[in-house]
């Protein structure tokens, strides 16, 4: 193993994390105060004034508010002014990118604070199953065939069952053990509907073959507002539970599915496939970084939102090996009880899909905290975090760890 | 304040008219301009030789800009489906079938997959090119006819 990236292992770290949610009870809001609330929470707990912040990122403009260009509305609002700032636009990776370029402008001394934030009110202003395909579709060679966001997803499905054999119960597993955890997490979406049986999955309507209802994460029905404070490692040291950014990758292989079919050559696709993602090539150079791997991570937090992408990721994200997803997760790989901790507030399927919502992220900050709002991993010490985007078309991955002293 | 009823939420869409995303634009013309014709084209490098995806400008092998139009043989092979049983909109009639078709050129298109049982059709079928309107009101589209 390479150890490039090297001199970023843990040169920067979290040390404040701002959190507005929205629930389904609450009233409704609008995007752009989800995300400044949060804001203005994470710059409290941190003791910031709007001058020391040196850089503003931000993941792409909300789907329910319209901007062109996301991080100048925040600036706006704030009246930060940053001498670096981007919306960090690689579809829903973009939302953990932010604290890849922060950790890189920390660590180099470029600047000493930024702030990250994401978030997005989502079905409460917009229809999302309508507007999401327009976004994830090539609207030339695609849309015309009026695809949908799941019908998408499973082409990568239908591919992955067809080579490496995932049978209808091994899928529905990964739905059981995400909703074991949700039940646990006071926020998540599907805790009132209890526990389900790999029975209910099977027995769930199709939604986009071989998907069904129960292999599809829900919208979450809200809005889930965060924001972080990233700074160097030196500075952290001194903070209140900072979390150490050990490595970071991220890769990127395409704007639509179908022209994912038309890149060879390179990995994740030396030849053209849907089977395996960019999330191999950005795992690997987040374990590069940080110097461990996958055997080392105590509990992962993925953005899957179907039940083979979850399986899929075990096997990218190094969990176990290609292929092998099916026969990890039947032998008790992801079991609550016994198994790697995984998606520990019920994930996409289980606590929600909040749109641009860094709620996996967050559920890794807590967790490394001792502060899980659900099922607490008792002694973690290291986690992983995979953000995505598009039809499985861009990556983001972050290992972060709560040990002191690492650098 | 506004008095658009937000309740359900509202389906906002990209467009109408945005070069490149939906409208044709110079580098796709030939492509839309065949469909007319009901003849599928697809984009071959002159210098290199390789096929390429209609939107190409670049050889993405080569990186020559000799690229030009050339009428495929419209014959291929499903390399993934999805049978779509909730449409994105309550007035579509399900269900149907896109898929991606690898043609024989080895350029990968998306489209319909038409003439036979959903429940049949499956991942290395053989598919020949048809032009079909699937939609009242809008133009012939290329769709596949699996065998």
């Amino acid at each position: 193993m390479s150890d490039r990236g090297a001199a970023l292992r843990n040169a920067a770290a979290v040390t404040a994390l701002g959190m507005h949610v929205v629930g389904p009870g609450d009233d409704r809001i609008s995007s752009l105060e989800l995300q400044l609330r949060a804001c203005v929470d994470a710059m409290n707990q941190a003791g910031l004034d709007r001058r020391d912040i040196g850089a503003v990122f931000t993941s792409r403009a909300p789907m329910s508010y319209t901007a062109m260009e996301w991080n100048m509305r925040i600036v706006n609002e704030l009246k930060i002014v940053p001498r670096l700032s981007s919306e960090i636009t690689v579809h829903g990776a973009g939302a953990l990118g932010t604290w890849q370029y922060a950790a890189m402008a920390v660590a180099n001394g470029l600047i000493d604070y930024a702030l990250c934030c994401s978030g997005c009110m989502g079905r409460r202003w917009v229809d999302l199953v309508k507007i999401n395909a327009a976004v994830e579709a090539d609207l030339q060679f695609e849309q015309p065939y009026r695809p949908t966001t799941p019908s998408f997803y499973a082409l990568w499905a239908q591919r992955y069952i067809h080579e490496f054999g995932a049978s209808r119960e091994d899928l529905a597993q990964v739905a059981v053990e995400n909703r074991r955890w949700a039940v646990r997490h006071p926020n998540a979406s599907m805790r009132p509907k209890g526990e389900i049986t790999v029975q209910d999955v099977i027995d769930s309507p199709m939604i986009a073959s071989p998907l069904q209802l129960l292999d599809c994460a829900a919208w979450y029905d809200g809005g889930f507002g965060s924001a972080v404070i990233i700074t160097n490692a030196e500075r952290a040291e001194s903070t209140d539970k900072p979390i150490f950014i050990s490595g970071f990758g991220q890769c990127t292989t395409h704007e639509w599915i179908t022209d994912r079919m038309a890149l060879w050559g390179i990995e994740p696709a030396v030849e053209p496939n849907l089977t395996t993602t960019g999330a191999k090539v950005a795992s690997q150079q987040a374990y590069e970084m940080a110097g461990f791997g996958p055997e080392d991570i105590d509990l992962a937090q993925t953005s899957a939102p179907f039940t083979f992408l979850n399986m899929m990721m075990l096997e990218d994200l190094g969990f176990c090996e290609k292929g092998g997803g099916p026969r990890f997760v039947r032998e008790g790989g992801i079991d609550f009880e016994s198994g790697l901790p995984f998606n520990t507030n019920g994930g996409y399927l289980s606590f929600g899909q909040a749109p641009n919502g860094m709620h996996m992220a967050v559920e890794a900050l807590q967790q490394l905290r001792g502060e899980a709002l659900g099922k607490q991993v008792e002694g973690a010490k290291r986690a992983l975090v995979h953000f995505h985007g598009g039809p499985a078309a861009a990556h983001s991955v972050v290992v972060v760890s709560n040990e002191e002293g690492l650098k | 304040v506004s008095e658009i009823d937000w309740s359900e939420g509202l389906a906002l869409y990209m467009g109408p008219y945005e070069v490149g995303l939906t409208e044709t634009s110079p580098e796709t013309a030939g492509y839309w301009e065949g469909v007319r014709r009901g003849e599928l084209m697809i984009k071959r490098c002159s210098n290199c030789g390789r096929h390429l995806y209609p939107r190409r400008i670049f050889c993405s092998d080569c990186r020559s800009d000799d690229l030009e139009w050339v009428k495929a043989r419209g014959t291929g092979r499903i390399y993934s489906f999805s049978t779509i049983y909730r449409a994105p909109d309550r007035s579509l009639e399900v269900p149907y079938t896109n898929g991606i078709v690898e043609l024989d050129e080895g350029v990968y298109l998306f489209g319909r997959l038409v003439g036979k049982e959903h429940e049949a059709i499956a991942i290395g079928d053989e598919v020949d090119v048809e032009f079909q309107s699937l939609f009242p009101g809008e133009g012939a589209l290329p769709v596949y006819r699996v065998q």
